[in-house]
């Protein structure tokens, strides 16, 4: 081989050698948020959401029945196209797209993905909801209401699901689809009740979870009863008559736990 | 060998290898198209709507300083006025566009705004005016609790409000007001609602009967009542004298005078004697939940535990009777000794003793068949309207005490016995009524079951029963 080869040899492989990098190789992650759904799709049974744009770090609900939620998953934030399907066994069922969305994810939150609206009347739609409050102070949970239902609500917190309305409520005129602020109260026994808005009648009425107790060394969960902790309740209409939740008679309402106490900036008791 | 490149050709070769590969290290985006200088309105809202209807929201165009759709920018949605858009954040699409989605108009009447705001640009708002929804409810906004002389004009005219679902208040609603007890008149009955959802009648003037006269205001299916008192009063110690006839007021087709009372805690005893036929004697608190409902037959007496607070009775003759009758109140003693009627008031609490001079019983809670003991305990009668929940207490001390509660058609309904015997303390039943009525409340004590209540050493002695709203 000529020489002028060997040189065009090397000069080829220090070229492409200058592509690789010279720092150690590691897995990055996109940048993500928390997402969840919750189903208060009233008048249909329970739904499949999927993300369709790609299968890691997206959220992801199987057989999900109206008035329940899911986890929260880690999910790539930016632009994410998630579609809804019937949950069956029958394809030709399963395979119709309920809705089909785009929506941006922003980074560094903790999202709901509301399933609401109407099957039957095809205005199946999610709707996110930022669940990322800051902490409440120390000694108090925060409790917020989530209109989920139909009409203009009042929301009141109060000790038990059957202590008498106090003369004003906590949460005045929410709306459907919108949300009150969180309302910080100290750790203990809680329950919120709703009634229409103008009215004194109990629509519905929901203890909150007191935290598990846990053994030394544990970290605290979520509960009424540890500071630190955040939640949504959710209210819910009746299900819809002659549809698969029309055994679901009357309104009701769910706690959800938006903030965990040792989520960050966590609360002293989670210090290891 | 054969020489396949000629020295030139090699060099050049390895320019465009080098080119090539240069080329090769760089990035695969192709880069941002442009910043963000300008957002306009892509779709713009309805300017009026209902409150807490969806309505479509907004998008937004976002360009460059050329005027250049821009794809991939993030726009942030923020909402006011109560509301919520579906989409709080978007990205701009190939046209450069962003949408909220859908927007839930908040529950009050005013504005509403959605602002879209990106880095680097101007935001631009959207404002949407609310109005009302559907009357959802109508309620006494002034004139209700007046009271007059039968038959005179009360001061004050019926205002009734009309909100929406909201309470918003609703204008233009009409408003049909109405005389229902009591047999007076309204000098105008039709009104239209204000802008603060406010309808006024006509003056009222009462009927001639003495009650609790009754006004409605009905929008559609909405309706609420007014009352105004035509009553007289009656004193503990005192009586009333009358007579039931055509001119009074007409409750449930009978012809009935009321008459306001005030107790203190402690016993009453309520006495009336008519010649009217199927004359009843009713007492009720006021708000209008029972407290006796006992026919006269002529002449009869009843005796009632009693909370401090204000009631009325009434003097009632059979449908279409007439007659007259007297009826008298006396302060009485609290201890029930008798088998006789004892009605007790929800939120009254009386200090009782079980003796052997109490009414003895022939029952068992637990199997309903116990017949070798008598038992002796103390019977009330509350009156339970269906819905409404109360707490029934016994404290016995040191008596074990056993506590029964009976349905208005006597079955029972639940027990508690919850020490044991020998086990003192207070024993409780809280119960949701589901038929209105009078509930027998048996007050005992355990021992009392199993053992003869007239041997020395049984379970008698001192228990205090309340009866109250949880």
């Amino acid at each position: 081989m000529r020489l002028s080869r060997f040189v065009m040899l090397g000069i080829c492989a220090a070229v492409f050698s200058g592509c690789g990098k010279d720092d150690v190789t590691a897995p990055s992650l996109p940048p993500l948020s928390q997402v969840r759904f919750i189903n208060a799709l009233s008048d249909t049974g329970a739904v499949d959401i999927h993300a369709v744009d790609q299968v890691n770090l997206s959220p992801i609900a199987n057989n999900l029945p109206f008035r329940q939620g899911t986890q929260y998953f880690p999910t790539a934030a930016g632009v994410r196209h998630f579609r809804i399907f019937l949950t069956s066994k029958d394809i030709n069922v399963t395979s119709v797209v309920m809705a089909d969305e785009n929506i941006t994810l922003p980074e560094g939150k903790r999202l709901t993905l509301l399933l609401s609206g109407s099957a039957r009347a095809g205005t199946t739609s999610l709707w996110m909801i930022d669940d990322s409050a800051d902490p409440p102070p120390a000694g108090q949970v925060g409790v917020r209401l989530v209109n989920a239902g139909s009409g203009i609500v009042n929301g009141y917190v109060v000790n038990t699901a059957t202590t008498p309305l106090p003369g004003t409520e906590t949460f005045s005129s929410v709306g459907t689809l919108t949300f009150s602020p969180y309302f910080d109260r100290a750790t203990g026994p809680a329950a919120v009740r709703v009634t229409d808005a103008g009215s004194t009648t109990v629509n519905a009425s929901a203890a909150g979870p007191s935290a598990p107790t846990t053994l030394p060394g544990e970290k605290p969960a979520a509960g009424v009863t540890q500071e630190g902790t955040n939640f949504s309740v959710y209210y819910f209409s009746a299900g819809a008559a002659g549809s698969a939740n029309a055994s679901v008679t009357t309104p009701g309402l769910v706690w959800f736990v938006d903030r965990n106490p040792c989520d960050e900036p966590a609360v002293a008791a989670c210090a290891p | 060998m054969t020489r396949i490149f000629s020295k030139s050709a090699a060099l050049a070769f390895l320019a465009v290898a080098a080119a090539g590969a240069i080329v090769a290290c760089g990035d695969d985006s192709t880069g941002p198209s442009g910043t963000p200088a300008a957002v306009a309105a892509s779709v713009t809202p309805p300017a009026t709507a209902q409150v807490a209807t969806a309505v479509q929201g907004p998008a937004v165009v976002v360009t460059d300083a050329g005027g250049n759709p821009i794809p991939g920018v993030e726009v942030t949605f923020d909402v006011a006025g109560g509301g919520a858009v579906q989409y709080p954040i978007a990205t701009t699409d190939a046209q450069g566009v962003a949408s909220a989605g859908l927007w839930q108009v908040g529950p009050k009447v005013g504005d509403n705004t959605v602002t879209a705001n990106v880095d680097g640009a101007s935001p631009v708002t959207f404002t949407l005016t609310s109005s009302a929804g559907p009357a959802a409810k109508i309620s006494s906004q002034s004139g209700d609790g007046q009271s007059g002389a039968p038959g005179s004009t009360l001061p004050n005219p019926l205002v009734a409000r009309v909100v929406d679902g909201g309470g918003n208040p609703k204008a233009g609603e009409n408003v049909t007001f109405a005389v229902v007890v009591g047999g007076g008149s309204l000098s105008s009955t039709a009104a239209t609602t204000n802008a603060s959802g406010d309808a006024t009648s006509g003056a009222w003037t009462l009927g001639t009967g003495q009650c609790a006269q009754r006004a409605s205001a009905t929008d559609g299916s909405l309706k609420t009542f007014f009352t105004a008192s035509s009553r007289s009063s009656i004193a503990v110690g005192g009586n009333a004298a009358g007579t039931l006839s055509a001119s009074d007021c007409v409750i449930n087709g009978a012809f009935t005078d009321e008459y306001d009372l005030t107790t203190p805690a402690g016993a009453v005893t309520v006495s009336m004697t008519s010649t009217a036929p199927g004359a009843t004697l009713n007492m009720v608190t006021a708000d209008g939940t029972a407290l006796i409902a006992q026919d006269v037959n002529a002449a009869a007496t009843f005796r009632l535990i009693t909370a401090a607070s204000s009631k009325a009775v009434a003097a009632t003759a059979g449908a279409g009777s007439t007659g007259a009758y007297t009826v008298s109140v006396a302060n009485a003693s609290s201890d029930v000794t008798t088998c006789g009627k004892v009605y007790i008031e929800i939120g009254a609490s009386t200090n009782q003793a079980l003796s052997t001079t109490d009414c003895t019983t022939n029952y068992n809670p637990a199997s309903g068949d116990w017949s070798k003991s008598d038992v002796a305990g103390d019977a009330f009668l509350v009156y339970i309207p269906a819905g409404t929940t109360v707490r029934i207490s016994e404290t016995a001390q040191p008596l074990d005490a056993l506590l029964s509660l009976y349905s208005p058609s006597g079955s029972l309904i639940t027990y508690r016995d919850n020490g044991g015997v020998g086990a003192s303390g207070t024993e409780s039943i809280t119960y949701t009524a589901t038929t209105s009525g009078f509930h027998r409340i048996v007050a005992g004590s355990y021992c009392l079951l199993f053992e003869d209540p007239y041997q020395a050493g049984c379970d008698y002695g001192a228990y205090t029963l309340s009866v109250v709203k949880p």
